[in-house]
């Protein structure tokens, strides 16, 4: 079967969108898929980074599309997750550099030998975003609780619909502080949800352990985050995971009076 | 002290409710390319066609937009206030409630306009017969003597208002009912 050809973007830039595919990628390589994470963001190239791979490139997108390379020795094999690739953007040149139909033709000559290309879309509404949405099947919206992504998400969502009517849409919400929409002070998942009435997919919540695992170059090691980015995964696979309620999590006392009645004493979430 | 009050009557935003407040209002500007002085504007040349049909009650006009799914409507609520004389030459006042959206009636949940402020007063002194002197095309409650106890009795298809010359379907409602069936431009 072809690779699901999936472009996560969202309009507004720094909501998560490297994040997501980088964790994503690795996720959906530990339930034995096969991967590759395509890096969009010609000139501004991040994925390569917070994927640890950053020393590892040898020819990028550009130099394969301009013909100075075969495609496979761009691309770059994950060091701990074997099924997981990289095809990186190039960083000297810029987004002119590209078009959507060579974007396509690229992404058709992966998809008989992958289960899914995941294509990390820059920021924006002009050539960057359209080279990367170009040869989608589906899109991942990617948009955290706060004004400006959300108005940005909805011109995305907007954009997808009027030009490319074909690609799927689903939501991702990410970087979800619960302790603020309890108090009122963010807006809750389903706020984002009514306003931008797209099917959600994943709700991420902010989680410092993600900046870490960007530092260090260890995709896949966050903490609660990557438990989210898991689920989307199973998700995409077809899997009916429920939401994680991270607004609901046992606080030290109760966590103290489990301990002190003896049952388990971990710090996971509760859900 | 004033905000202790703000907090327990609820009238005071929380900063959530704002951002969501304010982001579905902009996204209406966003989507349908109307600026806020555009959307005053047509308020304005709506209320003038209106007003040639019907008495309106200014101070009680309520346009908006909505978002239903990933469809946009334009939603007016926009009381009428008619005050006819009955035979004995008393001043009966009529009052219905126009709700208008921007797509056919057919697609208008009843919701929609039972979401209209129920305009249910009792005429007072209970006609005898119905008033044919009434703007232009608005048609008068037919049996509106017993609305004094039930107000939803009085009249339902009778109530319709039908302007003819306006580009959008129009339904009509009184004491908060849903319409039966809609005006004449409606399907």
């Amino acid at each position: 079967m072809p690779a699901r050809v999936i472009t996560i973007t969202s309009g507004k830039g720094g909501v998560g969108k490297t994040t997501l595919t980088a964790n994503l990628g690795v996720a959906l390589a530990q339930m034995g898929k096969s991967v590759v994470n395509i890096d969009a963001d010609i000139g501004l190239r991040n994925l390569d980074i917070i994927m640890g791979l950053e020393n590892r490139i040898v020819y990028d997108l550009i130099d394969v599309v301009e013909g100075r390379c075969k495609l496979r020795q761009a691309m770059v094999k994950h060091k701990h997750h074997p099924t997981l690739f990289l095809l990186p953007a190039a960083q000297t040149r810029d987004k002119s550099a590209l078009s959507p139909e060579q974007m396509v033709k690229v992404v058709d000559e992966l998809k008989p030998d992958y289960d899914y290309v995941l294509i990390d879309s820059p920021a924006g509404i002009e050539r960057g975003f359209q080279n990367a949405i170009a040869p989608a099947d589906e899109a991942l919206i990617v948009t955290n609780p706060e004004v400006s992504s959300v108005r940005d998400a909805d011109r995305i969502v907007g954009l997808i619909e009027a030009k490319e009517k074909r690609i799927k849409t689903h939501l991702v919400i990410n970087r979800v502080k619960p302790e603020m929409v309890k108090r009122g002070e963010m807006l809750s998942a389903d706020d984002v949800v009514e306003i931008l009435s797209i099917k959600l997919i994943g709700i991420v919540p902010e989680d410092e352990t993600v900046l870490i695992a960007g530092n260090t170059g260890n995709p896949g090691t966050a903490g609660k985050a990557m438990l989210a980015f898991t689920n989307i995964a199973k998700r995409l696979n077809g899997e009916e995971v429920p939401f994680l309620d991270f607004a609901n999590e046992p606080n030290f006392f109760q966590r103290l009076i489990k301990l002190l009645s003896g049952s388990n004493n971990s710090s996971a979430p509760s859900s | 002290m004033n905000s202790f009050m703000e907090r327990f009557t609820g009238r005071k935003p929380t900063p959530a409710q704002s951002a969501k407040d304010r982001l579905k209002f902009v996204l209406v500007t966003d989507r349908t390319a109307i600026t806020p002085e555009e959307l005053r504007k047509m308020q304005m040349e709506i209320l003038d066609v209106i007003r040639k049909y019907c008495r309106i009650k200014e101070e009680a006009v309520e346009m908006k937009f909505e978002q239903r799914d990933r469809e946009n409507y334009l939603v007016a609520d926009i009381p009428l206030s008619t005050a006819r004389p009955d035979e004995e030459g008393n001043l009966i006042r009529f009052e219905a409630t126009v709700t208008f959206g921007s797509t056919p009636p057919a697609d208008l949940p009843p919701a929609e306009a039972q979401s209209a402020a129920p305009s249910s007063t009792a005429p007072t002194p209970a006609p005898a017969t119905t008033p044919p002197a009434a703007p232009a095309s608005a048609e008068s409650p037919a049996p509106a003597s017993e609305s004094q106890a039930a107000p939803s009795e009085a009249g339902s298809e009778s109530d319709k208002v039908q302007v003819t010359g306006a580009p959008i379907g129009l339904s009509a409602t009184s004491g908060g009912e849903p319409p039966a069936a809609s005006s004449e431009k409606s399907e």
